[in-house]
């Protein structure tokens, strides 16, 4: 009898109890009933048709219905915008939008965020999954032991040409896409068009500063940076740049607007050298000033290098994503995502699709022989495929800071290069203004 | 030991009705304070559905009176718009003294005309909450070129991020010289004319009417902006001479993502999603804006959906992959234009709020019966169990000593038997033939006392019944002591006794079978030995009555 008031009583005391704590017992955060939502703040396809976005409802709607995750673009901006977006947001600055869980960033720009403040994907990746990736790009993304960035994809740069443009331009010089093999080429066939074209400039650049540094390099400067900028006593370096700053000042090139291809798209340049990813926002048309449009019949070069290299580099791009610490179901759920979007094949058709290199090993192997829809993206991998045996990757600087220095120094460039072929043609030395942009470069130290 | 141990054995020892007094109170107590607990938790709930139908229909009024102010007002910025962008074009054909028709194959003087407009465009842009604004000429640069007649110039303005006054502009549509030197860079996809064929019921809007502006305006449906990934809207008025001559169309652009986050709902539901969608039959989800929770994210269905009211305010919204529950209703963005408004959350979120509702009820339920299950067994087993268990106990010893006693009387009136037989049998002692000698000798008062004794009275109960004196009655004890030769009253019980035991049961009445004045010694037994005598001297006086 007290044995069975006893079961009574136990029961009576944990059926409540059962109820009332609920029955959770797996080891994953994750509910398909109560959806973690993480918002993204990425730079992959910004106004125009967004290959990230077409995954990222794909994911919402299969693994991320299945698992319990929501993903939600709050935002689409580029690689060069985001950092100081991200801490304006953090900073709390009025009009600001909120902080996102998941952004794609630079390591340079996860640095300013606060470390602290970063989830490390090496409490959510083994080291087994860690090591399908390709190790310079997962090297890319550790900072102080930590890995903040995770990699997605990595781009570098390219020339991009307007194919039905330089057709004519090469049956009437005979320049040949060759040329562009090395900077004197490049320069070469630069005041070749500005000749043939009645004075307009070969080429937008989007990166100047980056090219000046891979020139030196591939010359043999040695270390390039001193403090947060560059060792402006590397005589190497000021050479480089001297060499780009003469073709500037003669209105042979431009440091470009906002991004190349528009240029390229407006007919204002025959050519853009930016990162291999603009592949996505170049239009199938140039217009002309007279509303003509010719098809852009998109051509591509590797990137030239100096004369004399003995170790010919290319330039390795491109954000990864961070996210914010928060909660562990939000670091799981933005895990899960990360693994899903690096999947060998999903990967590489996201790669082939927006102009970047995959990252897992598998992926990168792979699109040597991936069959492309379109001639241009065909052509881009195939630059890209005699890039990636010939010539050396190299990162770009993880300095703090860095980033805004730059684009001070493009401003100042874009707000004074227009003048510098009427100056000269007034009759300034053409060195006189190439040692001006020079002094910018020195002021902005 | 403790106090309260201490305590308890106090309460142990108190009378067993005091202990159940106090736990019936206790229980009744305990009882009132769980009814009293369960009364404000069922105080504190209400009914799932109607509160969620409340709060629905709250949601859905904010939400429309945002649409309605909204397009209110951004109508106001577009007859401004139109009516600023109508004078420049006048003004500029006016100075250049050429027509509308003569723009075609003209790009000086549409040139010089993006050029007057891109400035108030970019104010009126950056004053207005959309995501961009455009101005459409009905004229093309170069009418020569092939698909021409599609191609027509102007201004597309966009907001380049998030919506702010610093936001950059970017140049979809128009002359990138133009925008540039305005600091409007060219969008990534941009072209340099508009393409009418991508143009949402352009013929329609193009049509020449002489309603006021402010009648004139309509919101195109959602179309996704060529190149891009993103859905617009375009809220579109006229662009007209003072002759009412069609110029062409001017508005602004609500595009998907600006709507999402312009009008995201603060709300306490986790997944509501608020559409605006064209009027029909249904709700059309996949051509409508939608917006959901400043919390998060939110599912937008994207399908035709067919609403079937549920009662109690409440709409269902089916498709083939999707359900919802909502409010829905119709709205009047312009004067002959209405679109549907729904606030809505998926089905199963509400099934699962309804459910958590009467789970609540079930486990408030469940508590009760649980507390009074364990009010009703702690009461058992601490009061009841131990009090009945006393009383059992109790009455047990009560029959204990019951059986105790009617043996010792058992034992008794055998051995008052035994002595009759005695007496009967043997010889009468010396000392009751004296007192049988001296019975007649008593006075009349005496022998009613006597009898009295006989007959079983206490002394008590003689002094009332004989009206004397306690001391009257020791007088006379006295008298009848000294005639019948005892020394004490229990001696003269004794004998008494004898005298009964001896007499014929038909005689027993001493005033019966022993007259007063018939001689005693007919009656007397034979003398008792020392032996009885000693014996019978040992009964309580108090047992006399009773034998």
């Amino acid at each position: 009898m007290i044995m069975k008031r006893r079961t009574f009583l136990t029961l009576a005391a944990a059926v409540p109890g059962v109820l009332l704590t609920g029955c959770h017992s797996g080891k994953s955060l994750l509910s398909p009933k109560d959806p973690t939502m993480l918002s993204i703040w990425h730079v992959y396809g910004e106004q125009a048709d967004s290959p990230m976005n077409r995954l990222l409802n794909e994911f919402n709607e299969t693994v991320g219905k299945e698992k319990g995750i929501l993903l939600n673009v709050t935002n689409m901006t580029n690689s060069a915008a985001i950092g100081a977006q991200l801490r304006e947001a953090q900073a709390g600055k009025p009009g600001a939008p909120e902080l996102p869980d998941l952004f794609s960033a630079h390591s340079s720009d996860a640095s300013l965020l606060g470390i602290a403040n970063l989830v490390d994907w090496n409490d959510w990746f083994t080291e087994q999954e860690l090591a399908a990736y390709v190790p310079g790009f997962v090297q890319d993304g550790v900072i102080e032991g930590k890995q903040i960035v995770f990699p997605v994809s990595k781009s570098t740069q390219l020339v991009f040409l307007n194919g039905s443009q330089y057709a004519r331009f090469a049956a009437d010089t005979g320049a040949k896409l060759e040329d562009l093999a090395t900077w004197d080429g490049f320069f070469s066939t630069a005041a070749a068009y500005r000749q043939w074209s009645d004075g307009k400039p070969f080429c937008a650049l989007d990166y100047p500063l980056r090219l000046v540094e891979l020139n030196a390099l591939e010359q043999g400067c040695g270390e390039l940076y001193k403090g947060s900028w560059y060792d402006l006593d590397n005589e190497t370096f000021r050479s480089s740049w001297m060499e780009f700053a003469r073709a500037l000042v003669q209105g042979q090139i431009i440091v470009s607007d906002l991004y190349s291809n528009t240029q390229v798209m407006t007919g204002e340049t025959l050519a853009g050298l930016g990162s291999s990813a603009a592949i996505l926002y170049y239009n199938d048309v140039v217009t002309y000033p007279d509303n003509t449009t010719e098809p852009t019949d998109l051509l591509l070069a590797p990137l030239p290098h100096a004369a004399a290299a003995q170790t010919l580099l290319m330039p390795q791009a491109g954000v990864g994503l961070c996210a914010f610490k928060t909660t562990d179901q939000k670091a799981e759920a933005a895990a899960v995502f990360l693994r899903w979007l690096t999947e060998e094949q999903r990967n590489l058709d996201f790669a082939a699709s927006t102009g970047y290199m995959p990252v897992t090993t598998g992926a990168f192997d792979a699109i040597e022989d991936y069959v492309f829809q379109q001639e241009s993206y065909q052509r881009l991998y195939d630059v890209y495929n005699v890039m990636r045996t010939e010539d050396t990757p190299l990162s770009e600087p993880g300095i703090v800071g860095y980033h805004a220095k730059a684009k001070a120094l493009y401003d100042s460039l874009r707000q004074r290069q227009k003048n510098y072929p009427q100056r000269l043609a007034a009759g300034e030395a053409l060195e006189d203004l190439a040692d001006e942009t020079w002094q910018l470069l020195c002021d902005n130290a | 030991m403790s106090p309260f141990i201490r305590r308890r054995q106090t309460l142990r020892q108190r009378p067993l009705s005091h202990q159940l007094v106090v736990a019936v109170l206790l229980l009744a107590l305990l009882l009132l304070f769980t009814f009293g607990a369960a009364l404000f938790l069922f105080a504190s709930l209400h009914n799932t559905k109607k509160d969620t139908a409340r709060s629905l229909k709250l949601q859905y009024a904010v939400f429309q009176n945002d649409m309605e102010r909204y397009f209110d007002q951004l109508a106001v910025m577009g007859i401004n718009l139109s009516e600023d962008m109508s004078a420049l074009v006048e003004q500029e054909l006016a100075s250049r003294e050429v027509t509308f028709a003569q723009l075609n194959d003209c790009p000086e003087v549409l040139n010089a005309l993006e050029e007057e407009m891109i400035d108030p465009l970019c104010r009126s842009v950056r004053r207005t909450s959309c995501s961009g604004a455009f101005v459409m000429l009905d004229a093309t640069v170069n009418s020569s070129l092939t698909g021409a007649e599609q191609s027509r110039a102007g201004l597309y303005i966009q907001k380049g991020g998030t919506d702010s006054p610093t936001v950059p502009l970017l140049l979809y549509r128009g002359n990138a010289s133009v925008g540039k030197n305005h600091s409007v860079m060219p969008h990534r996809k941009w072209r340099m004319e508009f393409q009418t064929d991508k143009f949402p019921d352009y013929t329609r809007w193009m049509t020449p009417s002489d309603a006021p502006l402010y009648q004139s305006f309509f919101l195109s449906g959602r179309f996704t902006l060529p190149g891009t990934s993103e859905d617009v809207q375009l809220l579109l008025l006229p662009l007209r001479g003072k002759d009412g001559a069609m110029y062409g169309l001017c508005g602004f652009e609500v595009s998907e993502s600006y709507f999402k986050q312009k009008f995201c709902q603060p709300s306490g539901f986790e997944h509501l999603s608020c559409l605006l969608a064209p009027d029909g039959s249904g709700l059309d989800a996949s051509a409508a804006l939608s917006s959901g929770t400043t919390a998060g994210y939110y599912h937008t269905p994207r399908e035709m959906l067919v609403l079937r009211s549920m009662g109690g305010g409440l709409t269902q919204f089916t498709g083939a992959d999707s359900n919802y529950v909502g409010i829905s209703g119709l709205c009047r963005l312009s004067a002959d234009q209405d679109y549907r408004l729904a606030v809505c959350i998926p089905r199963s979120d509400y099934r699962r709020m309804v459910f958590a509702g009467d789970l609540q009820l079930l486990l408030i339920a469940l508590l009760l019966i649980f507390f009074v299950v364990i009010c009703c067994v702690h009461f058992h087993r601490r009061v009841l169990t131990p009090t009945l268990r006393k009383i059992e106990a109790e009455k047990q010893e009560s029959q204990r000593r019951m059986m105790e006693l009617q043996e010792e009387r058992q034992q008794m009136q055998n051995e008052l038997s035994r002595l009759a037989d005695v007496c009967k049998n043997e010889s009468v002692s010396v000392e009751y033939q004296f007192f049988m000698e001296g019975i007649p000798t008593l006075t009349r008062t005496e022998r009613r006392i006597f009898d009295a004794y006989v007959a079983g009275m206490r002394s008590k109960d003689i002094v009332e019944e004989l009206g004397v004196k306690d001391s009257t009655l020791r007088f006379h004890h006295r008298n009848i002591y000294q005639k019948l030769g005892v020394t004490s009253l229990k001696q003269l019980l004794q004998f008494i006794s004898i005298l009964n035991s001896k007499d014929d049961p038909e005689a027993e009445s001493p005033e019966g079978a022993a007259p007063l004045s018939e001689d005693p010694t007919e009656a007397l037994p034979a003398e008792p030995s020392e032996e009885s005598s000693a014996d019978t001297s040992g009964a309580s006086p108090a047992d006399q009555p009773q034998s």
